[in-house]
């Protein structure tokens, strides 16, 4: 049960979009496509819908091969980016076209559009035509036509990035609620990590059409597999550092004090992370850096170049030798100049693969 | 320090004043060989066509028009010749447009599945709307020849009885319609093709999800979204056909026995064959009303300006 992709592949002429991706979602997972424009995401999810074709690869879900089904055949719901709702029908018209179409009972049509209606705050808006609505009331329109005939699959394309920061807040946990209540299996492609992170069981996050790292929210900002994974999660970016080892068991790296605190359990990693050239990456997210007395034991020295408070916390950019780095702190009293001592504490160094 | 701040203002305001109204003069200016133009041409004529109506002016006659009032409006409603015209042209205007806008519609459809190839035959098929009509209507009457037309080998070659086109008053309404409709529908597919290449995706994508069949999709979606230019096709194409004359003439002059004598034809007989202009203006009036009422109520019909007054919202 749930949704299966397996090995699918789509190119549009040379182009290859989607490059060999493999998931299982499981039945009422909120499963989130992640990754930059023109990473595959999108195509993957309208692959997934059968708006587009796989040019390799099958897709089954709750145990049927749709592969090459028509997006009718596959009883699944979509919302859009831009809502993809029908300009010429009122609200309620919207609501209750796919009842419509399944001959529901004009009794049912009405009972089910005036709840769903309800459940998303748009009952007093069902006589208008979208056009008369704003954006946050049409993408509920479009998530109540989505729900209104119980789907088993939900899929949803960047349905919030045509709102305002507010109400995408609202929508995001407003959509979640919603999801896990009914247990709808869904796919939530996104190009924003906040919505990934607060949505998603699982985050698939994709690069130039493959799946680089598939895991939990926490698990992959905690625990970042790649160079692009670090750098995409987190707002600040995890602070990276070039690393390399040419011999077994001794790295070296950009700061020295760092890469000796390597874990020995991060240690063991290294050998499975490295590139051709031996290279690999260190990673420490800013919040974990901490700022300490000048010449403290295991810290390096840093210059603040630059102080930006931000109310509950403060963002301070370093310079360590030749690197720049950010420290996430509590309110503090740094000054631009102050030569301080930073400090990584061991168990939160990461090793990534380039 | 205070004071210049407050007179320098005032200073720009004046000369800003002087400046406007210096530039409402030249807009003027610039309006006026249009504005000279279109009165000369257009206004002028048809107030004068007016005046004309209310005369028994005819210039074979010689001497000068007498002013007979409402005469010639009084002769029109009872002359059955031109209700026998008005009677046909909505004939022809109804079967002519009609099924040019089903078949643009069909065929817009089709071109919108974009195979390859259909670039270029999309724009043969618009080779019609480009040839004169006079031509049109010459190689028409040639090739529907009773026994010299390409028409009739053909219907023969198929096993077919041989018509009589244009020579007979039973399918010479039929034939002229033919052809308007073979010269237009390139026009309304034209306008119609473009208003299907605009329609936005998504509702489609949603329709297709949603479980509706290519049938429910065109009647729920398609065609909905698509009234606003079907409707304005529709109406310009009225407009045209009601106008029809050159290919008409052309091909059979009114004839056989008034079958094809559409107003545009009674109208020229009666004005430039008969040169009774004074009744000939109050004809052409009426038929002036008669198709503005038609538009109006088409206009009605179609919800055209709610629907364009919603497109404005949009």
């Amino acid at each position: 049960m749930g949704i299966q992709i397996k090995d699918v592949r789509k190119r549009f002429g040379a182009l290859t979009v989607v490059n060999g991706v493999s998931v299982d979602i499981a039945e009422g997972e909120f499963f989130v496509l992640l990754g930059e424009s023109g990473c595959g995401k999108t195509t993957t999810l309208r692959m997934v819908a059968g708006l587009e074709l796989p040019t390799s690869g099958s897709i089954h879900i709750n145990g049927k091969d749709v592969t090459y089904a028509e997006p009718r055949h596959r009883d699944i719901a979509m919302a859009f980016q831009d809502y993809g709702l029908y300009p010429n029908m009122t609200v309620y018209e919207n609501i209750a076209f796919p009842l419509k179409i399944r001959k529901v009972s004009k009794a049912d049509q009405r009972r089910k559009v005036e709840e769903t209606a309800g459940k998303l705050g748009i009952f007093n808006y069902l006589g208008r035509k979208p056009f008369q609505l704003s954006g946050g009331q049409r993408q509920r329109v479009s998530l109540a036509r989505a729900l209104v005939r119980n789907p088993k699959v939900f899929l949803m394309d960047e349905p919030l990035s045509n709102l305002d920061a507010k109400l995408r807040a609202v929508m995001r946990t407003e959509i979640k609620k919603l999801v896990s209540e009914l247990g709808i299996t869904t796919i939530y492609v996104t190009h924003d990590q906040i919505e990934a992170m607060s949505m998603a069981d699982r985050i698939a996050v994709m690069r130039h059409g493959d799946m680089v790292q598939v895991g939990s929210p926490l698990e992959i900002y905690d625990r970042p597999l790649t160079h692009f994974v670090a750098d995409f999660m987190g707002s600040p970016p995890m602070n990276l550092f070039p690393a390399s080892m040419t011999t077994a068991g001794r790295p070296t790296g950009e700061v020295r004090e760092f890469v000796d605190a390597i874990p020995d359990h991060e240690r063991d990693l290294i050998s499975s992370r490295l590139d051709a050239s031996g290279q690999f990456t260190l990673g420490i997210r800013p919040e974990h850096l901490k700022l300490v007395q000048l010449g403290s034991p295991g810290s390096a020295r840093a210059v603040v170049d630059f102080v930006e408070p931000l109310g509950q916390t403060t963002n301070v950019y370093l310079t360590a030798g030749e690197k720049r780095l950010i420290a996430v702190t509590d309110r503090c009293v740094s000054h631009v100049g102050d030569v301080v001592g930073v400090y990584a504490p061991p168990e939160f160094l990461r090793v990534v693969a380039n | 320090m205070s004071m210049t701040s407050i007179s320098t203002p005032q200073v720009v305001a004046g000369a800003d004043k002087a400046q406007r109204a210096g530039e409402r003069h030249t807009g003027w200016l610039l309006l006026t060989p249009a504005f000279v133009l279109m009165n000369a041409v257009g206004f002028f004529p048809m107030v004068y066509s007016l005046y004309i109506s209310l005369t028994n002016y005819n210039p074979t006659h010689g001497g000068n028009a007498r002013f007979v009032w409402l005469d010639n409006y009084a002769s029109a409603l009872l002359d059955i010749q031109f209700w026998h015209a008005i009677g046909l042209t909505f004939v022809f205007v109804t079967l002519s447009v009609g099924t040019s806008l089903v078949l643009a519609v069909l065929l817009s459809l089709l071109f919108n599945l974009r195979y390859p190839g259909f670039f270029l035959l999309r724009t043969i098929i618009l080779i019609p709307m480009l040839i004169t009509p006079i031509a049109v209507g010459i190689v028409w009457r040639i090739m529907m020849m009773p026994d010299l037309g390409v028409l009739n080998y053909l219907l023969t070659l198929v096993g077919l009885q041989p018509l009589l086109w244009t020579s007979s008053s039973s399918t010479a309404l039929l034939s002229i319609i033919l052809v308007d409709i073979w010269q237009w529908t390139p026009f309304m597919f034209l306008i119609v093709f473009a208003g299907i290449s605009a329609l936005p995706k998504s509702p489609f994508e949603a329709a297709a999800i949603d479980g509706a069949g290519p049938i429910r999709v065109f009647f729920s979606i398609t065609l909905p979204l698509l009234k606003p230019v079907i409707v304005i096709a529709t109406l310009l194409r009225i407009v045209d056909a009601f106008r029809t004359y050159d290919t008409t003439f052309i091909m059979t002059r009114g004839g056989p026995d008034f079958a094809t004598d559409l107003v545009s034809v009674y109208l020229q007989r009666i004005n430039f064959r008969f040169f009774d202009l004074g009744y000939g203006a109050a004809l052409s009036w009426i038929t002036l009303l008669i198709v503005t009422i038609i538009i109006l109520i088409f206009t009605k019909l179609s919800g055209f300006t709610r629907i364009i007054s919603e497109k404005e919202n949009r």
